[in-house]
């Protein structure tokens, strides 16, 4: 049977697979407009891919088939966006290419600040969880107190 | 059966026990709100606890364990829409769901508290244990 730290671990995994995705979409913002990244060319938007993960716990290996698996959120991987990046006329740039075209990431801001909204709600959700299962710990703790 | 602890202490723990495992798996949903193909659950253990505490009422054995015995089922909710990523978590419901499950959850620890404080206060002849 599941039990309290079960579902703590899974709410925990989450949020801290949402904490990643807030990083990469400050990263994807904050590299709006760079032209140059180690691996050449400009800077390509980051997405990461997130799996769920069966929660292998004690009891879960001790009940075998009876048990109900959990699901911790576990991020696969962290994958650059391979759409084209968009070409801005600027002759002047160092970066242009001969026909005076720049090369710029492609991120879209909107795309990215949507993104940022979902991350929030999912994380503050996930923390509601949270103290939820710490209020259900406390009032198990307190029966036969009075 | 019988004794010092009464059917109401068997069925509100195994309630305590079911709700915390209906949290489990919201929890497990909201989780993965955001993973692809996740597919929510729900938890239903009201049918088979009714059907236990009738049968019992009706004078017939439930088992060894009796009550405790009593096997919650968990199952993809067909109802939800399948979202982006074919993630059928609906987030408002799950919250929604996670608040009322805490309510019950505390209205039965409540109840049990109550039980065994009256145990106490018969056990100590009703006179706060001074003799």
């Amino acid at each position: 049977m599941a039990d309290f730290f079960d579902s703590l671990d899974v709410s925990a995994s989450a949020l801290s697979a949402e904490r990643l995705r807030m990083n990469t979409i400050s990263s994807n913002l904050a590299n709006a407009q760079t032209t140059r990244t180690p691996e050449g060319g400009p800077y390509r938007r980051k997405d990461p891919v997130f799996e769920a993960q069966p929660v292998e716990s004690f009891k879960t290996v001790l009940n075998g088939a009876m048990d109900v698996p959990m699901h911790k959120v576990h991020v696969v991987d962290v994958v650059s966006d391979s759409g084209p990046p968009k070409m801005v006329y600027n002759p002047d740039h160092p970066d242009a290419n001969p026909e005076g075209f720049v090369a710029m990431p492609n991120v879209n801001t909107m795309e990215e600040m949507v993104n940022m909204i979902t991350a929030s709600r999912t994380y503050e959700a996930n923390v509601t969880a949270v103290n939820i299962a710490r209020g259900m710990m406390a009032k198990a703790l307190d029966i036969g107190r009075k | 059966m019988g004794g010092l602890f009464d059917k109401n202490v068997d069925v509100l723990s195994k309630s305590l026990d079911m709700y915390l495992l209906r949290h489990s798996v919201i929890a497990d949903n909201i989780a993965n709100a955001e993973t692809p193909f996740f597919k929510a659950r729900k938890v239903d253990f009201e049918t088979s606890l009714q059907r236990a505490i009738d049968t019992e009422a009706a004078g017939m054995s439930t088992g060894d364990r009796g009550i405790a015995s009593v096997d919650p089922i968990i199952f993809e909710d067909a109802e939800s829409e399948v979202g982006q990523d074919l993630n059928t978590v609906d987030m408002d419901r799950e919250m929604s769901a996670m608040t009322k499950n805490d309510i019950q959850y505390s209205a039965a620890a409540e109840a049990i508290s109550k039980k065994f404080a009256l145990l106490k206060y018969c056990i100590s002849e009703g006179g706060g244990g001074g003799g």
